[in-house]
């Protein structure tokens, strides 16, 4: 039994080789990784790395200038930049992952409950994504922040929800090819219930397009989270956050344009490392797509 | 043809329809009275009672729906709670000045997109496909509201040369359609550069070649007119981009549009407003694209034999 195990074990290794030596390739992608990590880190070791505490106000060096003692400036209640992007960042990544979390957690089973099944499952499922796409980008986690109410909570709930239709969307169209390959026909044929055909055998060849989503929707989920935080229906204060950052910096752009800069800057990086990143996935793992 | 496009109105519908009962739903799902909440935290027991009327609120819930899909019908969608004036006529002022910023985005778009995207694709690995390529990543990458202050503060608070906030003169669009147009630009022409490479390794660019056309005219001929075929359908996909873009562009630019009507309302909890607004978006996002698919079957001839 052993045996006959060791060469598939193998060609999984060297699949995950050839997919890791095409990412390397990348350098792009290679630098979105390496600054998405750092910014993992910093969220994760932010108590030890922060120079002061975030919401610590110090009215004296309200909108003051970067210097030593703030190295990226005081905000325009006095406090340290630095040290609330550094918290930031860990407020940021994890609405992104609980967003995926949400989005996939329920988008991903729709999408292969809709293509294993098919006809009137598939029809409802479908029409109940078209209802949920027809409220454009942000305008449905805006509508659900409505009912729901501000808070981080609220905010990964309702950016959560308003990306279960793009997964629910890109596994169906993943799921309709491969339930019609061999290997889930044989797998129908020898007795497989259909949890099992779905989730041992349709789901694990459909994890290309979804880890690409994924990288791109922790993208999309850090902009919109900045974008409700910037509109005043993100994170309550005094908590860190990009958006809410931007937003009380703008009122003092004149004056202070780094309160504003800083934040904005933070937020645009960390996009475009999971952008870069998510391209560069999508050309190492899927044969089919080359970069243009 | 014919046929495709009824069958594509037949779609549209449930989804219009779906869409309605959501926009209904939105107030009944948060907890509390929806009279209350519709009629604003400091109205009279007698406002409250008037609403509760108007509304049916005291009968089942699908005769509630059905007031509501006939007041909406006669363009009844209840009054602002902040304003006291109709939504109807709240939204009717402001929704030309958001299809203004959203169209002129649109052309700029289209025009600097489709223009730069070609000539990345026809040259490619080429300088100018370098530039254009990493201008593109950033543009998709960098959020709306955060280059909208970039460019009021250098445009307009550094150099003075066009105003930062208003509507009063063309001089108050360039600014907000600027920023708006520029992620849409980006997305267009990845899509234009996209479809040119496509276009550029078909069997028929190449015949064209080998019977001795210039090259001008290989690219004038055959792969502009058949690479500006997808760059159609993504105009649907845009208006999402243009509609997210907009609520922000018109809260930093104090444009007034409906983007800047609906984050009032949400932040003052103008129910009334909230529902009409994500309504009259939701129901444009639909139509867009219903018109984009329809108009697809006439640029692109294959459609209608499918």
């Amino acid at each position: 039994m052993e045996e006959a195990l060791k060469p598939v074990e193998g060609r999984k290794r060297s699949r995950l080789g050839l997919f890791w030596s095409k990412l390397r390739q990348n350098k792009l992608a290679i630098a979105g990784l390496v600054i998405i990590s750092f910014f993992f880190i910093v969220g994760i070791v932010a108590p030890l790395i922060a120079p002061h505490d975030p919401n610590e106000t110090n009215l004296p060096l309200m909108l003051d200038k970067p210097s030593m003692y703030y190295p990226l400036g005081g905000d325009e209640l006095g406090r340290c930049i630095l040290s609330r992007i550094i918290y930031g960042a860990r407020v940021s990544l994890l609405i992104g992952i609980i967003v995926i979390g949400t989005g996939g957690g329920v988008g991903v089973p729709l999408g292969l409950i809709s293509a294993y099944y098919g006809g009137k499952v598939d029809f409802s499922m479908q029409r109940l994504v078209d209802i949920m796409f027809a409220f454009p980008g942000i305008l449905l986690a805006l509508m659900l922040i409505a009912i729901l109410g501000v808070g981080i909570q609220n905010v990964m709930i309702a950016i959560g929800i308003s990306t279960i239709p793009i997964y629910a969307r890109l596994v169906r169209g993943s799921a309709l090819s491969v339930k019609e390959e061999q290997y889930v026909q044989a797998a129908r044929a020898i007795g497989a219930s259909d949890f099992r055909i779905i989730f041992r055998h349709i789901l694990p060849n459909c994890l290309s397009p979804i880890i690409v989503q994924s990288t791109l929707n922790m993208a999309l989920a850090i902009l919109w989270a900045a974008g409700l935080g910037f509109l005043g229906l993100g994170i309550s204060p005094p908590t860190a956050e990009w958006g809410a950052m931007l937003n009380g910096g703008r009122l003092y752009m004149r004056v202070a344009p780094h309160v504003m800069a800083f934040p904005g800057l933070a937020i645009f990086v960390t996009v475009l490392s999971f952008n870069l990143l998510g391209d560069g996935l999508r050309d190492a793992l899927d044969p089919r797509f080359y970069r243009r | 043809m014919t046929q495709y496009i009824i069958r594509r109105l037949i779609i549209t519908l449930p989804v219009l329809l779906g869409v309605s009962v959501v926009v209904f739903a939105l107030v009944r799902f948060i907890p509390g009275d929806p009279a209350q909440l519709l009629a604003g935290q400091g109205a009279s027991a007698d406002q409250i009672e008037l609403v509760r009327a108007r509304l049916g609120l005291d009968e089942p819930l699908i005769v509630q729906y059905f007031i509501f899909i006939g007041n909406l019908l006669q363009g009844d969608m209840g009054d602002s709670i902040l304003t006291g004036l109709p939504v109807t006529a709240e939204i009717m002022s402001r929704l030309p000045n958001s299809l203004l910023l959203a169209l002129v985005a649109l052309l700029i778009a289209s025009v600097v997109g489709t223009v730069a995207g070609i000539i990345s694709g026809v040259k490619q690995y080429s300088m100018f496909d370098y530039s254009s390529t990493l201008a593109v990543l950033l543009a998709i990458s960098v959020p709306v509201f955060w280059l909208a202050l970039l460019v009021m503060l250098l445009f307009s608070l550094t150099l003075h040369w066009l105003p930062a906030t208003g509507f009063e003169s063309w001089r108050h669009l360039i600014l907000p359609a600027f920023t708006l147009g520029a992620v849409v630009t980006a997305l267009v022409a990845r899509m234009a550069r996209s479809s040119v490479l496509d276009v550029i390794q078909q069997d028929y660019v190449r015949t064209a070649r080998a019977k001795g056309l210039s090259e001008r005219l290989v690219i004038l001929r055959h792969v502009l007119k058949n690479a500006l075929i997808p760059i159609v359908t993504i105009i649907g996909m845009l208006s999402a981009t243009l509609i997210s873009g907009a609520l922000f562009t018109e809260i930093v630019f104090a444009w007034p549009g409906i983007g800047r009507l609906l984050v009032e309302a949400i932040l003052h909890r103008d129910y009334p407003v909230i529902q009409g607004v994500v309504l009259v978006y939701a129901v444009i996002f639909i139509l867009v694209n219903l018109v984009v698919d329809i108009s697809y079957t006439y640029i692109d001839p294959r459609i209608r034999y499918q």
